[in-house]
């Protein structure tokens, strides 16, 4: 799954500390997320979403061998 | 949400003093008596043989000792972190299906190559091994990962 939270971050002005604190996640957790080495929960996906004004699948693609 | 079972932050702080002690009286439970009636489902026989639902007179130092490890060892183990989250969750069952499959590896080793008595001994490590390898496991991919982007982006 490839994610643009980097750059939603990036346009919002966000660090992931405060997103990490908005979501209620440690910062690692969203570090993991970025470097695409963790896949969220739904929970925690529709949490993002809302945290930038979007829908789940503006931010998170799945893969085209997915 | 799903429910967890883990025990409340200082429960882990609370473990670790616990340990201590009971390590020390599970080493030394040899050298230290209290003989006490105890009630038994199931015990030995004098000649031989086993019986049940008896009262008999016993040193409950290796008891108490044992409980004390395990106990104390459960609320290292499963007291939530400061931080907990879901991708330490994960970090929690990835450690406890590897310390899982460690420790029945170890088993089936000791079946292979342990016989007699010293057989009955390695058992009783097991029955603290799979808490103490979860417990590494668990602390150094949490290390790591506390360790990961250390630095913010």
């Amino acid at each position: 799954m490839k994610n643009n939270l980097t750059v939603e971050r990036a346009i919002k002005k966000v660090t992931q500390q405060q997103l990490a604190e908005a979501v209620g996640v440690s910062r690692q957790t969203i570090h993991a997320i970025e470097s695409g080495k963790y896949t969220p929960s739904t929970l925690l996906a529709l949490k993002i979403g809302r945290f930038f004004n979007k829908s789940v699948d503006d931010i998170f693609r799945l893969e085209e061998n997915e | 949400m799903m429910k967890n079972y883990l025990f409340p932050v200082n429960f882990k702080k609370a473990g670790r003093i616990l340990f201590i002690p009971f390590l020390v009286l599970a080493v030394f439970q040899n050298k230290i008596t209290l003989e006490i009636p105890v009630f038994a489902l199931l015990s030995d026989k004098l000649f031989g043989g086993a019986e049940s639902l008896n009262v008999l007179r016993n040193n409950i130092i290796d008891e108490i000792a044992y409980i004390g490890l395990i106990v104390s060892l459960i609320f290292i183990a499963f007291s939530k972190e400061k931080d907990e989250d879901e991708y330490i969750n994960q970090i929690r069952a990835n450690s406890l299906v590897w310390a899982l499959l460690v420790n029945y590896t170890i088993l089936i080793l000791e079946i292979i190559f342990i016989y007699g008595i010293p057989f009955l001994y390695v058992l009783n490590i097991n029955l603290f091994s799979i808490l103490i390898l979860y417990i590494i496991k668990f602390n150094i991919a949490l290390y790591s990962f506390r360790k990961s982007g250390a630095h913010e982006e």
